[in-house]
């Protein structure tokens, strides 16, 4: 019963955190959505192992390893071209700003679901090589060279967002 | 940019996904976490299950337990203490001469010809034996388990070999053919009544058969047809019935080793015999009961021929109907005239329990015997023991022609039994679960 309140806690505090990973990681709400489901389940069925301490780190990693498991999450992942009913972005403002998360979307979803986790994790969590490294069940030096693949990419995918995309980001 | 442009650009991307949205029920991620759970849990389960079925099926044909029950020796006579609740299939591989100790002789029809050996404990075994030839009739167990006569020849169960059949000696003899209907074991299993046939013509005379090797001829009868011989009154005498001159009567006759001839007892049992009628007697093991059947080929529902057995109880010694334990009463008292009881099979042998006659066409079936007072009720329907459906018409023969003593069932062979039942069902529908589940796992 614990773990019950527990997990029913967890969920509460932490469903749009983990969508608005979820979000960056397939690029596409439904996915995200079907992503944060499926890991909250997976988490639930292990819950009574889980240290309620590490909770949320055990969940993340969940999230990231169901992320790149492409071959299950695939038929989830958005057309690159199009952009008509991305949910994380409204075409209706010219500004700007828009434009360029219009752009890094698309760049975003043209990246294969391990660049694109590295980057979420190193990025958008800020967390560490090491510390992205253990999230994402991988060696320090697969982030350090997937970061850097994953940057080149999106060099060559949004070239207007260079600067964004900076040499200063791949050495943090 | 500074170096946290893209993570702030990341951010900037999904800063409005709260928008709208409500966590989804923990309640239903919970519930479906713990359905997974549980089948992660029951899958191992039911790969180990059908594997130790297929082990199972696999190994355990070729192991079954050798009967080892001893005979008891309560007044210097050898009887066995219990008999087969139960008589599992077939074995698989397990043939033997020497059984040992047999409760239980289980003859299948003519097309398979099969016989096997059921302990006091329900273990089944194959029993292989020497070719009879010309040996007739079901065969018959001794009361104490041991020995086994098919015709005129004697089988020791316990060690595995088979006593040589009579010599001719007599003066019938060369036209004789043992081993007709039936044979009679003393209730000391020391000698045996074995019916004999003449070939070529109605009329017969059986011998007396010792398990030392000695061989009695039974007086003829001149002009009659040969007695039908219900059994052993005590260790000496035998009990026949005659079928008079005008089919009507069973006249009561005995007869003792040593004595020249027939010795009529007086009383008479009433029985119309019809000449396609095959009527037999049988004396229960107290010796105060004497089952008359007469049976006959008639039509069955599915046009076949099906033999049609009708048997009353009588009195031994006058031979005043005792009735059965069914009619309309449904109740058997001492003197009562009583009612026949009728039933299909292929003419096994009746056996006794408790005093009252058992049915062996097919399944073992008899009598409750319950009431204090005597008053016996029940249903011939009340199944005695249980015969596994893969015997091919089975007829049972019990040691003594008794079901003595306590009901055992050998639980291994009855549950390897179910297990062929079911085992095989059930690993087919786990391997297909299994296999829906990994599915489904899978496409998930």
């Amino acid at each position: 019963m614990a773990d019950r309140q527990a997990f029913d806690a967890y969920v509460r505090e932490r469903w749009v955190p983990l969508l608005r990973t979820a979000t960056l990681l397939t690029g596409d709400r439904h996915g995200a959505e079907d992503l944060v489901q499926e890991t909250l389940v997976r988490a639930a069925q292990h819950w009574n192992r889980v240290d309620p301490a590490t909770a949320d780190a055990y969940v993340r990693r969940i999230l990231y390893t169901r992320s790149v498991d492409s071959w299950r999450w695939r038929r989830h992942q958005p057309d690159p071209v199009d952009h008509a009913d991305h949910d994380t972005v409204d075409r209706g403002h010219e500004s700007d700003a828009v434009d360029a998360r219009l752009t890094l979307a698309a760049a975003l979803a043209r990246l294969t679901p391990r660049q694109r986790a590295v980057l979420v994790a190193r990025f958008y969590e800020d967390r560490t090589e090491v510390d992205a490294a253990r999230v994402l069940g991988c060696s320090v030096s697969t982030v350090k060279s997937q970061t850097r693949h994953a940057l080149e990419r999106l060099r060559l995918l949004a070239p207007e967002l260079a600067a964004t995309f900076g040499r200063e980001e791949s050495l943090r | 940019m500074s170096p946290d442009r893209l993570g702030t650009a990341l951010r900037d991307l999904v800063v409005d996904v709260e928008d709208g949205l409500a966590p989804p029920g923990a309640a239903d991620l919970w519930a479906v976490g713990r359905r997974r759970r549980r089948s992660a849990q029951v899958v191992p389960l039911l790969a180990a299950a059908c594997i130790a079925a297929l082990v199972a099926l696999l190994v355990w044909p070729s192991g079954l337990p050798r009967a080892s029950v001893p005979a008891v020796q309560p007044d210097g006579t050898q009887r066995l203490t219990s008999y087969p609740s139960a008589i599992p299939k077939p074995p698989f591989m397990t043939t033997t001469t020497a059984p040992g100790v047999t409760a239980a002789v289980l003859t299948e029809g003519f097309d398979s010809g099969r016989t096997f050996a059921v302990s006091p404990t329900g273990s089944v075994t194959h029993l292989v034996l020497p070719d009879a030839g010309s040996a007739l009739g079901p065969p018959a167990l001794s009361p104490d388990g041991r020995w086994l006569a098919r015709g005129a020849q004697l089988h020791d169960l316990v060690r595995g070999v088979a006593l040589p059949s009579p010599p001719a000696g007599t003066e019938t003899s060369s036209t004789r053919s043992l081993g007709g209907a039936l044979a009679r074991w003393s209730p000391d299993s020391r000698r045996v009544y074995v019916d004999a046939i003449d070939e070529g013509e109605v009329g017969s005379n059986g011998v007396v058969i010792g398990t030392d090797g000695s061989v009695t001829d039974l007086p003829l009868l001149g002009g009659m047809r040969p007695p039908i011989v219900a059994g052993w009154l005590n260790g000496d005498t035998l009990l026949g019935v005659l079928v008079n001159a005008e089919r009507t009567s069973l006249p009561l006759v005995t007869w003792t080793p040593g004595q020249s001839g027939w010795v009529a007892r007086g009383g008479a049992v009433e029985w119309e015999v019809d000449e396609s009628d095959n009527v037999r007697a049988s004396l229960s093991t107290e010796g105060n009961r004497l089952l008359v059947s007469g049976s006959r080929l008639t039509e069955g529902s599915r046009g076949d021929d099906v033999e049609t057995t009708a048997a009353m109880m009588f009195d031994p010694v006058t031979g005043a109907q005792l009735g059965m334990p069914v009619g309309d009463e449904g109740e058997l008292r001492p003197g009562s005239a009583g009612s026949f009881v009728r039933w299909e099979g292929w003419g096994c042998q009746p056996a006794w329990r408790n005093n009252l006659p058992v049915i062996t066409d097919g399944s073992v079936r008899g009598f409750v015997d319950t009431d204090p007072s005597g008053v016996i009720d029940g249903s011939v329907d009340t199944e005695l023991v249980a015969i596994s459906g893969r015997y091919d018409e089975p007829c049972v023969a019990f040691a003594g022609d008794e079901l003595r003593g306590t009901p055992v069932a050998d639980m291994s062979a009855v549950w390897k039994e179910r297990l062929y039942g079911w085992g095989v069902p059930a690993l087919i529908v786990g391997l297909i679960a299994g296999c829906a589940l990994l599915a489904r796992r899978l496409r998930r």
